[in-house]
């Protein structure tokens, strides 16, 4: 029997034999699973092959979508992508914001892509009428373009997954984007769709949104539940800066906390008051005009549609995900201008390149430089000087494979290889760049970038609230875990001695996340204060008409996280991929004039490699895995109902 | 039904609907609203108004003609793009 919430197929499609067929979404799975995440893991689990190559045909492109996408739950705008990452190899959930409403509203709760074509395609998943596109016209456009073309052959309501020239040569440093705007896939997934020869995939009807409807099981509490979201979004004191100008709304505490400023490869924070006075909103919104931009269901939309008001990019439009990238990764760090900023964005995006790594690349390509280890000659650009006509260069190379980029291209994972002593400069974690950094802020979100199985994903993916920060007082976090429905047995081992433990709280945040995920919510900030699990299981009971208690809600975000680590075993990770950045250890960085060192903030001591390594056990043993391997134990996979994957 | 044109304010039952496009991120609440309010399932295509989008950008709201002026869309728009009053 089909449920409410769901729309009660899985898409089957294989790019090699150009087969399509749909199966009925099992329910019982459904229950065990919650969607989007939850139901990708378990077809992951099922579909991908151990040791595959993420770049073959074996690899698959698992997209998912929640009971509560495409319903007026507020943050309901996630999708769920699946895949074997090229970058490092991990098999893992990224989130990116629209596309899951529309894949709703055309009759499907998940896709599987499989096979490769010979020839670019794109997928068109409009209702019933699926098929399998020549996209010979899109092939060498970057995002914009194609999308643009697609928009004006489907209609302008269809939402688009695509990928630009960069995805398309296989360049392993790639992502996707999801309506031009939101990110999805760090880690490779452009290579994994250009390596199908898969342009883009498109969801909706003959001329924009798909007809079917999503039914909701008991109206009544649904209403008093988005009316009570209404009103804690209303009722948050920053939303009217963030409706204003995104994310950037954000920045200036940000640029006093240290939190992703970082200037010289990381070895500086620029002083605060001097870089809110010249980067801060007001600096920021001289030069840039922002223009509100949401998914569906987002009642606080934190990306815009920025435009350059005056200069040598004047009228420079250009839709952007993280709005703060402009002077967080160009202007501090290389004192280029804000509009600069937007443009090397402009063209990362349209290229379909991860900013992530490719600036803390660039950062660590200088050092080599610096230190005789590198030549510019070698590289063919001279990196002793950055400047916007450098980065272009870079960003071209990259995105064309030219010489040595095309090794830059392919990440961390392939300089180390090449040039093994770049491991010395580089702070990663399984292969992907922390966009935060443990020196300036250890809390929950950063320690929840070592733990996380696909590896340091970025900044707004971490599994974990950004309210626990240094800072915090112990008092405000305890409030949380009660917010979180930590078990009482669970607290008193968390706050000990007047202080917390955050790599006990961690699995918590990490379960009630994933749940989220699974049921397609956004867990930014301004929604992860709505969405407290008595909250979420509410919306999800009162669409599916499945009553599930918060407690049994955040044991599916459990269950889903504990299957993708074993999924991730089977490839070989285990603890030693879980590990500290070596530079976060055994270097400090000047902030505020002082060296600032990886400090456990709520005991106020030195994390060093010992302290380090009894943080993990602590996080391990709060998760009942074997403390030795940091994996799943048997007693645990049965317990949380996965008996087929204790095998592993 | 073939939504009206241009619409920027109607009245009709002595209510007025005031609609700022400039305003509205195409979040789509309002839809959805409407049409679970009036057809019990979601999908904007079922509402009683559209948000038309051109290059990822709002364009246009319009209202269906038998749109009652319930107000529901604009008491789900917290972007201030639909606001519901009194006609005079």
């Amino acid at each position: 029997m089909k449920l409410n919430g769901y729309a009660g197929k899985i898409l089957y499609v294989d790019l090699s034999t150009g087969s399509i067929r749909t199966e009925a979404l099992d329910m019982e799975m459904a229950k065990q699973y919650i969607g989007a995440q939850g139901i990708n893991t378990r077809l992951a689990y099922d579909i991908l092959e151990p040791a595959i190559d993420p770049l073959g045909p074996k690899n698959a492109i698992i997209i998912g979508a929640g009971p509560l996408s495409g319903t007026p739950t507020p943050g309901a705008t996630k999708v769920n992508l699946t895949t074997k990452f090229p970058l490092n190899g991990a098999i893992g959930t990224a989130a990116g914001c629209g596309f899951a409403p529309q894949l709703k509203w055309a009759g499907y709760d998940n896709v599987v892509i499989t096979g490769a074509s010979l020839r670019p395609v794109y997928l068109a998943i409009l209702d019933d009428d699926v098929k399998i596109c020549d996209a010979s016209d899109l092939w060498g456009k970057d995002i914009r373009e194609a999308t643009d073309i697609l928009r004006n052959k489907h209609g302008q309501d269809i939402s688009t997954i695509c990928i630009g020239q960069a995805g398309e040569n296989l360049v392993k440093m790639t992502l996707a984007l999801i309506d031009t705007i939101s990110t999805l896939g760090r880690g490779g997934f452009g290579a994994v769709m250009g390596a199908k020869k898969l342009k883009a995939i498109i969801a909706g009807g003959d001329t924009g949104f798909g007809h079917h409807g999503i039914g909701i099981s008991d109206k009544k509490h649904f209403q008093e539940l988005l009316e009570h979201g209404m009103f804690r979004a209303l009722s948050d004191r920053n939303r009217d800066v963030w409706v204003k100008c995104g994310l950037m709304g954000v920045s200036e505490a940000w640029y006093r906390n240290g939190i992703l400023t970082y200037r010289d490869n990381r070895r500086e924070v620029p002083p605060g008051d001097d870089t809110v006075a010249k980067y801060g909103i007001d600096a920021y919104m001289k030069e840039i005009e922002a223009i509100p931009w949401a998914p569906p269901s987002c009642i606080t939309c934190d990306k815009s549609i920025l435009k350059v008001k005056s200069g040598e990019f004047a009228g420079l439009e250009s839709p952007q995900s993280l709005p703060p990238n402009s002077p967080l990764l160009f202007a501090i760090p290389y004192g280029l201008s804000m509009a600069e900023g937007l443009k090397g964005m402009d063209i990362l995006n349209r290229h379909g390149i991860d900013v992530i790594d490719m600036i803390a690349i660039i950062d660590v390509l200088m050092d080599l430089q610096k230190n005789g280890l590198m030549t510019a000659e070698q590289m063919g650009i001279d990196l002793s000087k950055i400047d916007f006509k450098t980065l272009s260069k870079i960003f071209e190379s990259i995105a064309k494979r030219k010489g040595f980029w095309e090794t830059v291209g392919d990440g961390l994972p392939a300089i180390f290889e090449k040039v093994p002593e770049a491991r010395r400069y580089a702070i990663e974690v399984k292969g992907l760049v922390p966009a935060l950094d443990g020196r300036t802020s250890l809390g929950i979100e950063t320690l929840g970038l070592l733990t996380l199985p696909r590896g340091a994903q970025s900044f707004s993916l971490v599994r974990s609230p950004s309210t626990v920060v240094p800072g915090i007082p112990p008092m405000m976090i305890r409030v949380l875990a009660g917010m979180y429905k930590i078990p009482l047995s669970a607290q008193k081992r968390i706050f000990r001695d007047g202080r917390c433990d955050l790599a006990r709280f961690l699995p918590y945040v990490e379960n009630h996340n994933t749940a989220l995920n699974c049921a397609g919510l956004c867990f930014r900030f301004y929604f992860g204060r709505i969405h407290s699990p008595v909250v979420a299981a509410g919306f999800y009971s009162a669409v599916t008409g499945i009553k599930l208690s918060a407690e049994e809600f955040d044991r599916v975000g459990e269950r889903v996280w504990n299957l993708q680590k074993v999924i991730n075993v089977r490839e070989g990770f285990d603890r030693k991929d879980d590990k500290f950045p070596e530079r976060w250890l055994n270097e400090p960085i000047k902030f505020q004039g002082k060296d600032k060192w990886t400090m456990d903030y709520t005991g106020g001591e030195k994390v060093t490699q010992e302290k380090a390594e009894a943080m993990l056990n602590s996080y391990y043993e709060e998760r009942e895995w074997d403390i030795e391997r940091g994996i799943p134990t048997e007693k645990k996979l049965v317990g949380l109902g996965l008996k087929e994957a204790v095998k592993v | 039904m073939k939504p009206k044109e241009n619409v920027k304010e109607r009245t009709l039952i002595k209510r007025k609907m005031e609609i700022h496009p400039e305003s509205c991120t195409g979040c789509l609440q309002c839809l959805m609203a409407c049409s679970l309010e009036y057809e019990q399932v979601v999908n904007p295509l079922l509402a009683r108004s559209s948000v038309i989008k051109d290059g990822g950008k709002v364009k246009k709201i319009t209202l269906r003609n038998d749109c009652t002026f319930c107000g529901l869309c604009t008491s789900v728009c917290l972007y201030g793009a639909r606001k519901l009053g009194r006609s005079s």
